[in-house]
C-alpha cells in the first residue's frame, strides 16, 4: 500500500501522461478570440437599444394604448350593464316590443287584464283619470247630456247623481 | 487555478473593453479548463470542442456573470457541465449504460494518441476512469489541480465534508487498483 501511495505522490500535479499538440494553447486563444460572435448588446449597448426602439413595429408601439382603450371600454360596458340591471325603466320601452304593443292597442286586453282581472271598477279608473287631469281633457261636446251618456254606458252615474 | 485581478473584471463590464478582456480570460483559463475537461473525456479532439463550447457559452451569457461568484468558479462550472453533458450524450449515442461507462472510457484512453508514453501515468488514468463520475471529478480537482475543498464545493454544489469523504474513497479505490495490478 505504501508503494501505491508513492505512485500517487509521484504523479501528483501532472497532466497524467497526456499531451497536447505543440503551441496548442496559444493557437486556441487566437482561434477562439477570432470566432467569438458579435454581441451588440454587450459591446454597443446604447446603439443596440436605440436600434431595437427604432425597429419596433407599429403594433408594438400602439399596443399599450390599445390595451388601455380596451380596458376603458370594458369598464364602460360593465357600468352600462349595472345601470340597466339596477334601473329597469331604462330598458327598451314596452311599445317597441311588437307583442306588448299589440296587447296595449287592444281595448279588450285592457278590460280583460287591467279591469276584470285586477278587480278595478269604473270609479277607480275615473278617480285615477281625474287625479292625473286626463278626465278634464276629454271632449264630451258631442254628447247631448254627458251624464246620460255615462249612465247609459255604465249604468251607475245616474243613480249616484240622483242620490 | 489562475486568479483574474479586479481590473480584468472591471474591463469585462465595460462595453469598450469587453471583447479584449474576454480574450484575456480565454488566454488565462484555456489551459486549466482544458486539462479539467481532458481528464473527464480523455480525448484531445473532444476536449478541444468542449473547451470551445465552454468559452462560447461564457461569452454568450457574460451578462449572467455578476461578479458575486469568482470568474474561475463560473468558468469551471460551465466546463464541467459541458463535459458531463458530452459524456452522457456519448453514452446515449453508443447505447452504453452508466455502469458500462468505465469500459468506454478505458477504450478512449487506450486509443488516445496524445500521450507521453509514461506507463505509470497511463495506469493511473485507467484507475481514475474506474471511479464513479462524481468521485472522478473530485479526485481530478484535488489530486491534479490541488484545488481547495471550499472552491470545489462552490463549483460542484456539494458540502466540503462530502467532498473530503469522496476524495478519500477515490484514493482508496485507486490504491486498491494498483494493489490488484501487482
Amino acid at each position: 500500500m505504501k508503494q501505491n501511495t508513492d505512485i500517487l505522490d509521484k504523479l501528483r500535479n501532472t497532466n497524467g501522461g497526456m499531451t497536447v499538440p505543440e503551441g496548442y494553447f496559444a493557437e486556441f486563444t487566437r482561434r477562439m478570440a477570432a470566432s467569438l460572435p458579435e454581441r451588440p448588446e454587450l459591446e454597443h449597448p446604447r446603439e443596440q437599444a436605440a436600434l431595437e426602439r427604432a425597429q419596433r413595429s407599429l403594433w408594438q408601439r400602439v399596443r399599450p394604448y390599445a390595451y388601455m382603450a380596451a380596458m376603458f371600454a370594458g369598464i364602460w360596458l360593465m357600468l352600462q350593464v349595472f345601470t340597466l340591471v339596477s334601473n329597469p325603466g331604462r330598458l327598451s320601452p314596452m311599445d317597441s316590443n311588437p307583442v306588448m304593443a299589440e296587447a296595449l292597442g287592444n281595448d279588450d286586453f285592457i278590460v280583460d287584464y287591467f279591469i276584470n282581472e285586477a278587480g278595478l271598477d269604473q270609479w277607480d279608473i275615473i278617480d285615477e283619470m281625474d287625479a292625473d287631469g286626463s278626465l278634464s281633457e276629454l271632449d264630451f261636446s258631442g254628447l247631448s247630456d254627458p251624464s246620460e251618456a255615462w249612465a247609459d254606458d255604465y249604468e251607475i252615474y245616474s243613480s249616484d247623481v240622483n242620490e | 487555478m489562475p486568479v483574474p485581478d479586479e481590473a480584468l473584471i472591471a474591463r469585462l463590464r465595460d462595453p469598450m473593453t469587453v471583447r479584449e478582456a474576454f480574450t484575456e480570460v480565454i488566454n488565462l483559463f484555456s489551459e486549466p479548463l482544458y486539462w479539467q475537461i481532458r481528464r473527464m473525456v480523455q480525448n484531445h479532439e473532444d476536449s478541444n470542442d468542449i473547451l470551445q463550447n465552454t468559452f462560447l457559452k461564457a461569452w454568450g451569457s457574460l451578462e449572467n456573470f455578476r461578479g458575486e461568484a469568482r470568474l474561475s468558479t463560473w468558468l469551471y462550472k460551465i466546463a464541467i457541465n459541458e463535459s458531463i453533458t458530452f459524456l452522457a450524450r456519448e453514452r446515449k449515442r453508443a447505447g452504453v449504460s452508466l455502469d458500462d461507462a468505465e469500459a468506454s472510457l478505458i477504450h478512449a484512453i487506450e486509443a488516445d494518441k496524445d500521450i507521453d508514453g509514461d506507463e505509470l501515468a497511463l495506469q493511473l488514468r485507467k484507475a481514475v476512469a474506474s471511479l464513479p463520475e462524481k468521485q472522478r471529478l473530485v479526485f481530478n480537482m484535488k489530486y491534479f489541480d490541488d484545488m481547495k475543498y471550499e472552491t470545489m464545493s462552490e463549483i460542484l454544489g456539494t458540502s466540503v465534508g462530502a467532498l473530503k469523504a469522496s476524495y478519500h474513497l477515490a484514493v482508496k479505490k485507486i490504491e486498491q487498483f494498483f494493489s490488484d495490478r501487482d
